[in-house]
């Protein structure tokens, strides 16, 4: 067997985090991969500990041979992973296992359909606990977009993996049910139980007296802690109640109330005493539950879920040949020896649990035997784990040769950015590219100046400028410069932002090897009218873009911007940019796209320097402009739903919309904020006289006397008598 | 004392004849009118409590004598090298009150101590001047002991690796920043500017004191005339500002993502604070490493080999796992290098987040040479010692 570089990337491992299950989970492949030889490495990508710090668990690791890498990232899950991405590319592994759980290995995936990294590297990822997959099983509502990009980012890293490796069968059919697509490798493998003999050698089938009850598990709805409740309640009142409850399991959110708060309720007509243990971790939760019940007996784990994939706690007791009782849901059957099903395992249910419960408490606990012995899980995945080290012979990469790329720029009222723009062309690696500049009918002697001297410079180089002589926006302007194009590559640029010189090279690079239409990638932004950062940023500050998600992208634009490489045949099959005078007709042709069935590919690297004018962008705004931008925004998702449904899609859009104008946030927080004598308008009803006196007040202070009497007049007929109309009536009479 | 004659008199006259100061019998009047510091575990009954200096006793008595004469209205009475004890007088500026001042420097393992009291000749309460001024000349000690090559390995090495080179200084030690950056710029480098997240209120007033006390007035006004802070700090900026005016004190995130850009060139960076008291000093070390310097000159704590009872020189403790035997040996050890740490009387053994917040910068870290120079290579440097002072170390690394 090969000896061979293998990385670990997760969020959760053991220490750090304190129990959770797939963690631990890896924790047991890292150690059978290093005991077999393999150098193993786990990329923790957080800054976050939930115990001791970062510092002190990569010594630890490193005492047992383990490489525990902490890259101190913070920040949204993606941008974590986004970190993971720019470390592991300057490795080389010989395979990467990563979980699909906040899509730490996104953009992992998205490198290599790029051709970016990961060539000779197999990427493997395993399928714990999708997102939308435990919402729908613990009673949760989606209220963030983040959360529709999450299961995004989670698909994608799956659809895009060499080898897909679930610890059910239940899992993989699924997420097929969610309409994921799973590469043509997938295959079932259970997780590693933790270091031991094999069970089976010491397994003892005898009943045990319980004298303590557990419920183990996260305390939250999915791992079913109302359901435990319940059972429990309904044992109290028949009498039968066991001595004494432990819930051991960190506090986790039950509705609106942590699990604490809602135990108070939960527990509130109990006679027997219960306790909670949420401080242990992973070994010390096997020592807890070893250890007799005060009082005599053993300690019954109970797994009360509404829904599992293959928990590492049925896993944990299976291998330690500890009595437990579980629900007969998701892949738990699967963990357990059809043989033993009828001991350990029950309905779902509170019923069925108190039923279940009391039969154990007078007869005594059994265990029961795993599906699959502990050690064949360990012969399959390192199995697994050499086969990877010989994988399929791979296509060399193509020779591309260097298509021509038309850069289509255009420009208005623009002087030094816009030459800081062209120098960034003119630097440009690849070697077959033209440059078409349409200049939007700029008038400034400035702009016109540069213009002029840019004439010959163009013409040496064989590239194309065309001068406007009227102002007609992006779309047209963009349209205007495809038609002179001469490229099977279109490549749009802002003429205020600068390219890094690898640009041309990368986008097309990717497009080729993706077999993208459309590609975007990051951006560096920077502030004000000066020259363009020399020096790279390693990731974007706030805005990190994800991609082709049609669900995500009917929310908010993070495919990418105007400077995006389309394919010539895209852009005519989507007719182009639309022309009307608003903003986003980048994230409405990208959606158009994605709508259309075209392959739009966003890259985790960073390809240009986006300019940022401070306030300089408020001088065209209004709500009705902001409302025109977002409804073109719009179009493409509701062109793409149903007659039928349009209206319910529209009102989840515009409700969120409307939301974010009330609360003055994003575009709206630049609008002018209302001046005094408004706000005073403002707050008066607007059907009623006092209103159209405060207006004629205004009126008369902006020195428009005959309106000022004429609004009076009106404001009296409404409300005859009005003081303060009667008021400025005599005084505009008296003046 | 004839109150008259003290009130009339300028400087020592119409005051008693100064006498040396029994601190040990020192007993302090009922009235609101004096303030006395004095070092941890001192049995006076002080009201402030002066740190353990790294000088050696003379140089702090020097630098105390230094910090006096620029005090205003200050007039030594007299003074006893001997015992290392002085006295001064200061009068108040409307009124011509005189307050005494007498300080001892005391000798400890690794450094020296120093006792400061200063009282009120007239009147039943100070309100609370004294106790003011107290602070005030502890403040001016520690920021002179910062700025003085003797007692600081870093500017002495500093004053080697600057010259031709663009310096970062790490302003999170913010007494300590200005004096490097004036270190720096005074041995020739290509720029030296301080760095870090949260500015001192005012840096500008910062660098000129430090110029004034180094000597190095011109320099200081040079640097402010090029590129002065200035008093407006608004919200930090999202992104680079490529028409930022020129700052030598920066305020930026270390792990903001286009740090590099927002810095520009940095060829050396210089972190006076020691990683002891970092949650994760391997985060600061990569941090350090993303300014994009290719040098780093590092002062922290990094002890002995066997100064403890299995303290090796890979050793990497963390002070939330000691237990109380290797605590108490690790007590001891400080204690005899010099640096004894009040939180091991506050937690005999595992020091927790709940007794650290009840401390003054408690140190969570107990490393050897060894396991620092392993923290520097994962975070990309390749470092040595250079320096060792009691407890602490200096390194200069170069970019792996």
């Amino acid at each position: 067997m090969r000896a061979q570089r293998v990385c670990l990337l997760t969020f959760d491992f053991p220490g750090p985090i304190r129990n959770g299950g797939m963690g631990t989970a890896l924790l047991a492949l890292a150690r059978l991969l290093r005991d077999a030889g393999h150098a193993v490495t786990i990329l923790y990508p957080h800054a976050h500990s939930e115990t001791l710090p970062l510092t002190h668990w990569r010594a630890h690791y490193a005492s047992e041979r383990l490489d525990f890498v902490p890259l101190f990232a913070e920040g949204e899950d993606k941008f974590l992973a986004l970190a993971a991405y720019h470390w592991l590319k300057e490795q080389r592994f010989d395979a990467i296992h990563f979980h699909e759980m906040r899509g730490v290995g996104f953009w992992l995936t998205e490198a290599k359909r790029a051709g970016l990294a990961f060539r000779d590297t197999a990427l493997v990822c395993q399928v714990h606990s999708p997102t939308l997959w435990h919402y729908a099983h613990s009673a949760q509502f989606l209220t963030r977009v983040e959360e529709l990009e999450t299961d995004f980012l989670e698909r994608r890293s799956c659809e895009g993996a060499d080898l897909v490796v679930s610890p059910s069968r239940h899992m993989l059919e699924e997420v097929a049910r969610m309409g994921w697509r799973l590469p043509a490798h997938a295959e079932v493998l259970a997780n590693l139980p933790p270091p031991g003999p094999d069970a089976d050698s010491a397994f003892d089938p005898a009943p045990r007296p319980v004298g303590e009850v557990v419920f183990f598990g996260r305390l939250e709805a999915r791992k079913g802690l109302d359901l435990f409740c319940a059972a429990i309640s309904r044992l109290e009142a028949e009498g039968r109640a066991p001595r004494a409850v432990t819930f051991l399991g960190k506090v986790a959110q039950m509705g609106e109330v942590h699990a604490l708060a809602w135990l108070a309720d939960a527990t509130a007509g109990w006679r027997l005493p219960w306790r909670v243990v949420n401080d242990l971790g992973a070994e010390e939760v096997q020592g807890f539950l070893d250890a007799p019940a005060e009082g005599g007996g053993v300690r019954l784990p109970v797994i009360a879920s509404r829904m599992e994939n293959a928990p590492y706690a049925v896993i944990e007791c299976l291998a330690a040949g500890r009595p437990f009782l579980a629900p007969a849901v998701g892949g738990i059957p699967e963990l357990v020896a059809p043989e033993d099903h009828a001991t350990v395992l029950y309905p779902r249910g509170a019923a069925a649990l108190a039923a279940t419960l009391a039969r154990t408490l007078a007869e005594g606990a059994r265990p029961a035997r795993p599906a699959v012995a502990p050690g064949a899980v360990r012969a399959a995945w390192l199995g697994l784990q050499a086969e990877l080290a010989a994988p399929a012979p791979r296509a060399p990469a193509a020779a591309h040769g260097a298509p021509l790329v038309s850069i289509c720029m255009t420009s208005f009222e623009r002087t030094a950015p816009l030459a800081e723009a062209i120098a960034a062309v003119e630097a440009q690696t690849h070697p077959n590219l033209e440059l078409v500049l349409v200049d939007d009918g700029s008038r400034t002697r400035a702009a016109c100046a540069l213009l002029d001297a840019l004439g010959p410079r163009f013409a040496t180089r064989g590239w194309t400028l065309i001068r406007e002589p009227e102002n007609r926006w992006q779309g047209a302007a963009r349209a205007r410069a495809v038609a002179a194009a001469r490229g099977d590559w279109l490549l749009f640029m802002d003429d205020d932002n600068a390219a890094f010189p690898e640009a041309v090279a990368v986008l097309l690079g990717a497009a080729l090897t993706a077999g993208a239409d459309v590609v975007t990638c990051q951006h560096q932004a920077f502030l004000g009218a000066g020259a363009a950062p020399a020096a790279r940023a390693r990731a974007p500050q706030l805005l990190l873009r994800s991609g082709a998600s049609p669900a995500v992208g009917a929310y908010a634009n993070w495919i990418g911007d105007a400077n995006m490489l389309v394919r010539r045949e895209a852009y005519a099959r989507l007719g182009g940019f639309t022309p009307e005078r608003a903003w986003f007709e980048d994230w409405e042709f990208l959606q158009a796209a994605m709508h259309a069935g075209l392959t739009v590919l966003c890259l985790p690297e960073i390809l240009y320097r986006y300019r940022i004018w401070p306030g300089a962008q408020t001088a065209t705004l209004d709500p009705a402009f902001l409302h025109a931008s977002h409804a073109r925004a719009m179009r493409p998702a509701l062109a793409a739903t149903p007659p039928a449904l349009r209206p319910a899609l529209r009102l989840a859009l515009e409700s969120r919309l409307a939301a974010t104008a009330a609360r003055r946030e994003h575009l709206w927080a630049l609008l002018p904020p209302l001046s005094p004598g408004q706000a005073r308008i403002a707050a008066l009803p607007g059907q009623g006289g006092e209103a159209m006196a405060a207006l004629a007040e205004a009126a008369w202070d902006a020195g428009q006397a005959d309106t000022a009497r004429r609004l009076l007049e009106q404001a009296l007929r409404l409300s005859p008598g009005l003081a303060r109309a009667e008021a400025l009536r005599a005084a505009l009479r008296d003046g | 004392m004839n109150p008259i004659a003290a009130l009339r008199g300028r400087g020592a006259e119409g005051l008693p004849p100064a006498a040396p100061l029994d601190f040990a019998a020192l007993a302090l009047p009922r009235s609101p009118n004096t303030c006395l510091a004095a070092p941890e575990g001192d049995a006076l009954p002080a009201q402030l409590r002066t740190p353990r200096f790294a000088a050696p006793p003379e140089a702090l008595f020097d630098a105390l004598r230094a910090v006096a004469s620029a005090e205003p209205r200050t007039h030594l009475l007299a003074a006893w090298p001997e015992r290392r004890q002085a006295q001064w007088v200061e009068r108040s500026a409307l009124m011509n009150y005189p307050d005494i001042i007498s300080a001892e420097v005391l000798a400890v393992p690794g450094g020296s101590a120093l006792r400061l009291y200063s009282r009120s000749l007239i009147g039943w309460s100070d309100l609370g001047v004294n106790a003011k001024r107290v602070r005030r000349w502890l403040a001016a000690l520690e920021a002179r002991l910062a700025g003085e090559g003797a007692p600081s390995p870093l500017a002495g090495r500093l004053a080697e690796g600057a010259p031709g080179r663009h310096v970062l200084v790490m302003g999170e030690a913010a007494g300590e920043a200005p004096a490097l950056v004036l270190a720096a710029a005074a041995a020739g480098a290509a720029s030296a500017r301080a760095l870090s997240r949260e500015r001192p209120a005012d840096p500008d007033a910062e660098l000129a004191g430090a110029g004034a006390r180094l000597g190095l007035e011109t320099l200081a006004a040079a640097l402010l005339a090029r590129a002065r802070v200035g008093a407006a700090d608004g919200p930090p900026s999202a992104f680079a500002d490529s028409e930022a005016p020129p700052a030598w004190w920066l305020r930026e995130r270390l792990d903001a993502p286009d740090l590099t850009a927002r810095l520009g060139a940095v060829d050396l960076v210089v972190e006076p604070r020691g990683l002891e008291t970092l949650a994760e000093p391997a985060r600061r070390l990569a941090e350090l490493r993303g300014t994009g310097a290719t040098r780093l000159l590092l002062r922290t704590a990094a002890l002995p080999e066997g100064c403890a009872p299995g303290f090796a020189a890979d050793t990497l403790w963390h002070a939330g796992t000691l237990d109380a035997v290797r605590a108490a040996s690790l007590a001891a050890a400080l204690d005899t290098l010099g640096q004894p740490l009040a939180q091991f009387a506050a937690a005999p053994g595992k020091l927790t987040p709940e007794i650290a917040a009840t401390l003054d910068a408690p140190w969570w870290w107990f490393m050897g040479e060894a396991a620092l120079l392993g923290l520097l290579a994962d975070a990309g440097w390749a470092g040595r010692v250079v320096a060792r002072e009691g407890a602490f170390v200096t390194v200069a690394a170069e970019a792996a």
